[in-house]
């Protein structure tokens, strides 16, 4: 039977059809649904933050374990019990109306599903009314928003605003982040975080509902 | 040019082979337009039309790669400063930088940029004489608001050069009326027969065109100006990582964004432009500097000047440095010479860039000026009174002479090559003269440079009549 520690490994590894075996394994030979979440998978996805961060694992190879932990979970999810919660919260995010760059953002929306966010992507071009709506409907803890050029910054703004304006603003968090975006302008729009990468924008983020 | 030969990465038969994928990724994958008149277009003219996504067949590429000329003359409103693009031209022609969004200098280090800095850049442009195209955006105004820019950029463009000019993405009606102000200056009617404005479009990598960039695209072809459709894509993230690979797919984006443009109006410019980078795949920023990416760019020159025909254009002096240190010097040379010597017809992003087309500076403009004089030299190589084997005065001279008085050294020693801003002095003069670093003779020449450049190029009942045109359509 595949232990916690091979589990753990074969998701660092990235190598998703070994995970799913392994999970299978382990649960086959009465391993806790939930033990094999929290004890091999999250400790193995924090390894791969770190690794991330010190530059050992190369972005898609993080991308590839996020992705396995995905399959590893479809396969653990009929065996949870309640108190096992395999989300960490729920994120909408999108670039600006009038912004079509969404490499960057894209990267963040990856990131922080890998930290175990549920995450609503609304694409590119996002008109605030569906930011507003997303916010109504699938009640986030966090709103990010991602602009790359200086003449979409201002809908930043607007943005935030309105979403003030529509009394969604107590309910959430706000990131936003992007090349010419910085702290002092995240202040000055009154965003409640600003996040230079994708690495600090899912960490960030854990600690915003910690 | 006069170098026996340009840089190739790869040999010609590869080059067939990568047309061959093209025409199958354009066939069989297709390329999304977000416009249904250009869908429509498409579709007369025999394309597969589903939803968004357009199938070209190969008798429509090859049909207008037929139509779509090879050389381009542009004009500038000084008439004299007109440039061939393209196929008989005579040197690498260079255009200011585009989109920074800071300003940086050696006295108030990096920060937002405003109208002041667009200005002054493109009083540095006008001046300079390695910079033959000018306009563009070399540094955001980001004291000007939104909704006014375009006008007030254009307004700035016309005062400060009469070169031929670069421009960008704009949406229909904004291109219309930057047409109308320009014939206010050269005549109405006058772009009909003198292409003198090209406008630098991206697709949306991979294989995609956003609306903006087909009405860009669409209008610029109506009105017989050229278009550069500019790939940026990042190997790895939205093309692939196999350098050959986003080859292909930067072919066909160009070569789709070729094809609209012939649709319109079959022989107008198209100038090729392959812009895509190889990533810091540890964290998928976008970087300038890798010695990889113009393995893929220079692979797609190849085709556009040996298969295809085309004027080229490349992002030639970019670099990740924040500062003008080491670091900018030698990505912006090592990019400079393999986009130069691969034969791109005009080059982009060299005048100023730094920190991956970020920040602009004042003191890196007149390096890179310099950097580019270099390379142009070099270029140049061996002709005229150089290729002479001169054995005669060889032997005249003999053994332990001097060739210094001779009056084939008389006659040409001040045609070779000076630096502008490298100093060329020993130790001690150097000293003597203040031991100014490059950074600081920068600093001092970008400032000679402004306090003598003309406030206005235009007359000034043109430039009334010009301000006039602004305000009234700012209401
Ligand atoms: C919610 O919380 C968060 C938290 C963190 C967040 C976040 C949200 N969002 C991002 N982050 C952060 O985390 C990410 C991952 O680590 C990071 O994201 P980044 O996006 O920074 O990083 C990515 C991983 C990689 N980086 C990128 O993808 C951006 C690279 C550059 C070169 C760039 C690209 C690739 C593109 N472009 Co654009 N482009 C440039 C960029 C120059 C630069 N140095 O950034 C910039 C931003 N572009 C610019 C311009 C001018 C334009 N572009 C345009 C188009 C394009 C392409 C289509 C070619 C392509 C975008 C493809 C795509 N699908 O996204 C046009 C605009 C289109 C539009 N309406 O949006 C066009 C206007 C060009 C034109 N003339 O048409 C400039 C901005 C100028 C300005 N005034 O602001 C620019 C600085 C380049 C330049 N000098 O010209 C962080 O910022």
């Amino acid at each position: 039977m595949a232990d916690l520690k091979t589990i753990t490994e074969t998701l660092i590894a990235g190598d998703d059809e070994a995970l799913v075996r392994n999970v299978q394994e382990a649960l086959d030979g009465g391993m806790k649904a939930g033990t094999i979440l929290s004890d091999a998978l999250i400790a193995g996805m924090d390894v791969v933050g770190s690794r991330m961060e010190s530059g050992e694992m190369y972005i898609p190879e993080v991308l590839m374990s996020a992705m396995c932990m995905g399959a590893a979970v479809e396969v653990l999810k009929p065996f949870l019990s309640e108190g096992d919660t395999t989300s960490a919260g729920t994120v909408v995010i999108g670039t600006v109306k009038g912004d079509l760059h969404d490499i960057g953002k894209n990267l963040v929306v990856m990131m922080m599903q890998s930290a175990g966010f549920e995450v609503i992507d609304l694409g590119v071009d996002v008109e605030v009314e569906t930011f507003l709506e997303a916010i109504r409907e699938k009640k986030p803890n966090i709103v990010g928003i991602s602009a790359l050029l200086t003449t979409t910054m201002p809908m930043m703004k607007s943005t935030v605003d309105q979403i003030s304006e529509s009394g969604l603003r107590d309910g959430v968090k706000i990131m936003v982040g992007g090349a010419p975006v910085d702290q002092a302008f995240a202040d000055a729009i009154g965003a409640d975080a600003y996040a230079a990468d994708a690495g600090s924008a899912s960490k960030l983020a854990k600690a915003m509902l910690a | 040019m006069a170098l026996a030969n340009r840089i190739n990465v790869v040999g010609s038969d590869e080059l067939s082979r990568i047309h061959e994928a093209t025409v199958q990724v354009l066939e069989t994958t297709g390329v999304e337009f977000k416009s249904d008149e250009a869908l429509a277009l498409f579709r007369e003219n025999g394309a597969q039309v589903d939803g968004h996504r357009v199938k070209i067949p190969r008798a429509l590429l090859e049909k207008s790669l037929g139509t779509a000329p090879s050389s381009i003359t542009l004009w500038g409103r000084d008439e004299k400063k007109c440039v061939t693009l393209g196929e008989g031209q005579t040197r690498t022609h260079v255009e200011p930088s585009n989109g920074c969004v800071f300003t940086h200098d050696m006295d108030r280090g990096r920060r937002s940029s405003t109208l002041a800095d667009l200005i002054d850049f493109y009083k540095l442009a006008h001046q300079s004489s390695v910079c033959t195209i000018s306009g563009a955006i070399p540094v955001e105004p980001n004291d000007v608001p939104i909704e006014e820019r375009h006008l007030r950029i254009f307004f700035e463009t016309l005062k400060h050069t009469d070169k031929p000019l670069k421009r960008n993405v704009q949406p229909g009606h904004e291109i219309e009326e930057m047409f109308e102000m320009y014939e206010l200056a050269v005549g109405k009617g006058y772009l009909a027969d003198h292409p003198s404005i090209y406008a630098s479009v991206n697709p949306l990598s991979p294989l995609a065109f956003d609306t903006e960039p087909i009405e860009t695209i669409m209008t610029y072809a109506r009105h017989h100006q050229p278009v550069t459709v500019l790939s940026c894509a990042l190997a790895g993230i939205s093309a692939p990582m196999s350098l050959l690979g986003a080859a292909v797919l930067q072919n066909s984006e160009i070569l789709s964004g070729l094809v609209l443009s012939q649709m319109v109006t079959p022989g107008a410019g198209v100038i090729y432009a392959p812009a895509t980078a190889v990533p810091n795949m540890m964290n998928a920023q976008y970087v300038t500097g890798s010695p990889e990416s113009h393995l893929i760019n220079i692979v797609n020159l190849q085709m556009a000047l040996e298969l295809y025909h085309l004027p080229t254009r490349t992002m030639a002096g970019l670099n990740d440095a924040k500062v003008p240190d080491a670091q900018a010097g030698f990505e912006t040379m090592q990019n400079l010479m393999q986009c130069m010597l691969g034969g791109s017809h005009i080059i982009n992003e060299c005048l100023g860039v730094l920190d991956s087309i970020m920040t602009n500076s004042f003191e890196k403009f007149i390096m890179d000026e310099e950097m580019i004089s270099r390379v142009l030299r070099f270029m140049k190589g061996v002709e005229g009174f150089h290729t002479d084997l001169s054995t005669e005065l060889i032997d005249a001279i003999g053994p332990q002479g001097s060739f210094l008085m001779h009056p084939t050294t008389m006659k040409n020693c001040r045609t070779a090559w000076r630096p502008t801003v490298s100093d060329w002095e020993n130790h001690e003069k150097w000293e003597k003269q203040g031991a100014e670093d490059a950074m600081t003779r920068a600093n001092r020449i970008y400032k000679e440079r402004l306090a003598a450049c003309p406030e206005s190029t235009l007359d000034p009942e043109l430039e009334a009549e010009l301000s006039a045109f602004v305000e009234k359509r700012l209401g």
